[in-house]
């Protein structure tokens, strides 16, 4: 992470309590963070494609922007959410490229090579996240989990930080889910 | 999502966590049969995410391979 734990939460406090300039503070801790994860998610991309790295953060931050009026109470509570802005966005994405028969050639490359399993088109990611929300119904924890250390690129310890739990919990539940979801994923479509 | 199923994927995920404290082989097989108490549905669950963890490990640790293996990806052609 760029900035500390405190300098997060102290910011989200006062964009909190009302304090919007507060924004010109807090976006260039995160933005770097944010482009580089979009970047490692559209190396595969075509390109001829339009979506871009900066694009991709651009509309995370609008949407977080939309969100000020909601209390994002803490740094826990920001990773959280901006990891599920960014899958979001990227699932909006593939939905539309395959909505408009143009999706064929992008390709996800995920953020870590456990992940490299799931392949690399558009309908790909949206049965992920599928499974993600499937997921989710058992254990939401899980889910978080996965959002941080595969979509945020947290690291184990930086999930077990904000989560509140250990790193030994963090890597063992990581272990079940992908094997959750990888099996989810094939009983969903015997092409996987 | 009833109170069952919910049950049920807790009793997964300990029995799976339980074999991973183990290696690979006739002892985690033998830990999974006895935790599975004679539910051979469960016991076979657990045994199928076992195999896919291992599948996963082995991609992650040879990318290339993993993406092309017809069963982990399904890139279109």
């Amino acid at each position: 992470m760029g900035a500390g734990p405190s300098e997060i939460t102290q910011l989200l406090k006062r964009w909190a309590q009302g304090d919007s300039g507060v924004v010109e503070s807090l976006a260039p801790l995160v933005y770097d963070r944010l482009h580089a994860i979009a970047e490692a998610y559209l190396r595969g991309e075509r390109p001829d494609h339009t979506l871009q790295p900066t694009a991709v953060v651009n509309e995370v931050f609008l949407d977080l922007l939309r969100l000020q009026r909601l209390t994002l109470r803490d740094r826990a509570h920001f990773f959280t959410f901006a990891a599920r802005l960014t899958r979001r966005v990227l699932i909006d994405s593939a939905r539309k490229a395959k909505a408009e028969k143009r999706g064929m050639g992008w390709q996800r490359v995920p953020l870590d090579a456990e992940l490299a399993w799931l392949g690399g088109d558009g309908a790909t990611a949206l049965d992920l996240s599928q499974a993600l929300d499937d997921l989710a119904e058992f254990d939401p924890a899980k889910t978080r989990m996965v959002e941080l250390h595969y979509f945020f690129g947290c690291t184990m310890e930086e999930t077990a930080d904000i989560l509140e739990i250990s790193t030994r919990t963090v890597a063992r539940s990581l272990d079940f889910s992908l094997a959750w979801l990888r099996r989810r994923l094939a009983a969903a479509s015997p092409t996987v | 999502m009833n109170a069952d199923e919910r049950k049920r994927f807790r009793q997964i995920e300990g029995i799976f966590c339980a074999a991973l404290e183990r290696p690979p082989g006739t002892e985690r097989d033998a830990l999974v049969r006895a935790m599975s108490v004679g539910d051979a549905g469960l016991c076979r669950e657990v045994e199928l995410l076992l195999e896919d963890h291992q599948r996963i490990r082995s991609a992650a640790r040879h990318p290339e391979a993993g993406a092309s293996d017809s069963t982990l990806s399904r890139k279109q052609s």
